[in-house]
């Protein structure tokens, strides 16, 4: 009796009933709709609370995914991989191109600006700017040229040297630190260059290092002007360049130790980064409270500034700030100071009387964050002054068994191939 | 262990109830009288609720809103440009200055934005030459200072009209920055800045946020967000060094200093995005009038922000204001407002 459906039920509606319905009997249905009323109200206000409508839209509206270019080296948009750690010219070539003529290294034009229609501006630019977009055909063509002429090959491996970056297959063995050196087939002999590249090669291959080396006069386009490199502090300015593309060229790395080519690392055991590199070897040597033009300038550099948050290390010489040994970090701050650093308006401001060092000193002058970022550490670290025994001073010459030396206040070819081969005679020894 | 040394036979109630018990019983107490008010007034308990999520979980107006923590996003207003020594004010001027105001401290209060109100009367500090009317620097570091928990710095000049007071700058796009801007400057270039320089790395986040109009960048509305990078831009944007070979034709001050920061610096590419124009600083017709057939620099119905700029040379202010103040509550007048 109770399986069957519809047999308990009042009679309404078409089968009324003699016996009245009870007054409350359409409540129960008046009931249900108010609930449902309420828990869809319920519901949307939960929904109005969380908010989750323009997370879902996030997720469902198609990403405007601008892209943008990766970034390139200073004269072309392609990049040439490699996986080696020693990045270096091919120093055989420097007596061939000490031969070749600067125009055919370089297309150089002079242009006029309606800005200034009295000044001629002289534009350097480089060979990559012929190149054929597509890198296949370009190297495919540079290839037939290699084979026609020994010339053809010194002059493409010139121009293809900037697009050289370190890709190895895998992360592990990442080089921490990179030596970075400019070198100039114009200053030192063929034998000086190949002793000079091999000492920073030496001393990578025996700390796990990376090394970058590039011509001088690859960095003639950022100069725009051949006369840079004739004079000595203007050619000061190549450092820097260098510098940048070394940290194209190594975007892992965590530090970039720019040493001149007038220097030779003269103790291959000590690994920079316990020596001067981690926080608990900087802290102590960090020079606080000095002036940055010694010995009594007004800007001195902060009492309490950390090891930690350092992105620049640079030393002083008994007159003014060097940067022959300059260390920088690879991050965001260590890139934009290097950066801010190479604004061509700095490069060619006539004030800067020793050219990138000027620049330097100035910025820190005037530019507290820079500065707050910056460590000054004694000269005798990372670049002792060769001298020869009778001018020595405690501060910044070199002595037995300092780790570096260099002789880049030399002022001539002459003068300088003497004090490496003095130094080089040494650090053989 | 024997009984009987502590044990006596005489039943004597603890004077003093044990904490725990009290504790418990207040709570209980607490509890139990709580629930009757709520089952006596179920509606009065229910409208409280509703107000307190409203008020907490939503930005809805008329309803005071408790917000915890500090504001994300800081207003900057510079009020009072080039005023003080140099001219009276009229009470027109004083009028604008009034609802310009109140048009951002509204919106400000609407979305729990931080608004700070900076004086830009040409001050003492600056009237010499080198450093005349660059105090845009300044005060952003002040304010960075002043706002320690605040992510972004939204600077506006006073003759700027927030249309669109319902929409906040994270729906708007804050939070699709990479979506919302556009980092090279390919497609708008007004001054023809070369578009690719080497070594810029457009990994990094987006960290200043401004807009081109005709005749290139403009700082009249920009926003900056803290971070180490927007300290050193800070710190470097004015170096005597540039200054001294550039400010001849740097007529703008900060702005054309930034444009050459950015002609040549890859670091200062790296973090720049820039909207359109009419996404946050539509011009009114009048303005960039070399221009003036290309509507992607004009104010269209429903855009966000209008922004009078040079109303004051040889436009009027007061009646341009009160267009776009008449216009923006009669777009965004809500529904149940019958005044």
């Amino acid at each position: 009796m109770f399986g069957k459906e519809g047999t308990f039920r009042p009679r309404y509606g078409k089968k009324r009933s003699i016996l009245p319905l009870s007054t409350t009997f359409h409540n129960i249905n008046r009931q249900k709709w108010a609930k449902l009323a309420a828990t869809i109200l319920t519901f949307v206000l939960l929904l109005s609370f969380l908010n989750p409508l323009p997370t879902l839209t996030r997720l469902v509206k198609r990403k405007n995914a601008h892209s943008y270019p990766p970034a390139h080296p200073l004269t072309s948009t392609n990049a040439i991989e490699t996986n080696s750690r020693y990045i270096f010219p091919p120093v055989e070539h420097a007596l061939a191109l000490k031969q070749i003529d600067i125009n055919e290294l370089f297309k150089i034009y002079q242009v006029r600006d309606a800005n200034t229609p009295d000044i001629e501006k002289t534009i350097i630019e480089s060979l990559n700017k012929l190149d054929n977009p597509d890198p296949a055909v370009q190297k495919a063509k540079e290839d037939e040229e290699n084979k026609g002429s020994e010339k053809a090959k010194i002059i493409n491996a010139f121009k293809n040297h900037d697009k050289i970056v370190y890709r190895p297959k895998s992360k592990t063995g990442y080089p921490k630190v990179v030596v970075v050196t400019s070198i100039d087939f114009q200053k030192y002999s063929q034998e000086t260059l190949v002793s000079l590249v091999q000492n920073r090669v030496d001393y990578a291959h025996a700390q796990n290092y990376g090394v970058y080396v590039r011509w001088h006069q690859e960095f003639l386009p950022v100069l725009s002007s051949l006369s840079y490199l004739q004079t000595h502090e203007k050619a000061k300015w190549v450092r820097l360049y260098c510098m940048r593309a070394a940290m194209l060229a190594f975007p892992h790395a965590e530090w970039f130790w720019y040493l001149d080519q007038d220097g030779l690392v003269m103790k291959q055991s000590i690994d920079l980064l316990q020596y001067v590199l981690n926080t608990e070897s900087l802290d102590p040597i960090m020079m606080r409270e000095t002036p940055l033009v010694p010995p009594d300038g007004a800007i001195k550099t902060y009492r309490n500034s950390k090891a930690s948050t350092v992105r620049l290390i640079a030393t002083q010489s008994n007159k003014k700030l060097e940067t022959y040994s300059f260390i920088v970090k690879n991050d965001d701050i260590g890139r934009a100071i290097v950066n801010m650093w190479g604004d061509p308006l700095y490069l060619n401001y006539p004030n800067f009387h020793f050219g990138l060092d000027s620049a330097l000193t100035h910025i820190l002058q005037w530019h507290p964050f820079v500065l707050s970022k910056t460590a000054i550490i004694p000269a005798r670290t990372i670049g002792a002054r060769y001298v020869n025994d009778k001018s020595k001073d405690d501060k910044t010459s070199y002595f037995k068994n300092d780790f570096v030396a260099q002789w880049a206040d030399c002022e001539n070819p002459v003068t300088c191939e003497a004090s490496f081969q003095a130094a080089f005679k040494e650090h053989q020894r | 262990m024997t009984h009987g040394d502590d044990y006596t036979h005489t039943f004597k109630p603890a004077k003093h109830q044990l904490a725990k018990v009290k504790f418990q019983h207040y709570v209980r107490a607490g509890t139990r009288t709580v629930q009757e008010l709520i089952l006596q007034h179920k509606i009065f308990a229910i409208l409280l609720m509703l107000l307190l999520s409203l008020s907490l979980f939503t930005s809805t107006p008329f309803i005071p809103h408790f917000r915890r923590g500090d504001p994300k996003v800081v207003i900057i207003l510079a009020a009072n440009e080039g005023g003080g020594v140099l001219k009276w004010k009229g009470p027109q001027e004083w009028s604008v200055e009034r609802s310009l105001i109140a048009n951002k401290k509204q919106y400000a209060k609407r979305h729990g934005y931080a608004l700070t109100i900076k004086d830009m009367t040409i001050k003492k500090r600056y009237s010499h030459e080198w450093r005349e009317s660059w105090e845009k620097v300044d005060i952003l570091k002040q304010t960075m200072r002043q706002f320690p928990n605040a992510q972004w710095f939204w600077w506006l000049d006073l003759h700027t009209f927030i249309m669109d007071p319902t929409r906040s700058l994270e729906e708007h796009f804050l939070d699709d920055l990479e979506g919302s801007t556009y980092r090279t400057l390919d497609k708008l270039n007004p001054l023809n800045i070369p578009v690719d320089i080497p070594y810029v790395n457009y990994d990094n986040p987006v960290d200043m946020i401004i807009t081109q109009d005709c005749g290139g960048f403009n700082l009249g509305l920009f926003l900056m967000r803290r971070s180490a990078w927007s300290e050193m831009l800070l710190d470097s944007w004015w170096d005597p060094a540039l200054y001294e070979q550039m400010h001849m034709q740097w007529e703008h001050k900060e702005q054309d200093a930034l444009e050459t920061l950015y002609l040549t610096q890859p670091w200062i590419r790296e973090r720049v995005g820039f909207l359109p124009l009419r996404m946050i600083n539509a011009f009114p017709p009048g303005a960039c009038s070399d221009k003036a057939d290309d509507p992607q620099y004009f104010f269209h119905r429903h855009d966000f922000v209008v922004n009078m700029a040079g109303c004051e040379w040889g436009r009027d202010c007061w009646q341009e204001m009160e267009h776009y103040k008449a216009l923006s509550k009669q777009i965004y007048k809500p529904w149940w407002h019958f005044w």
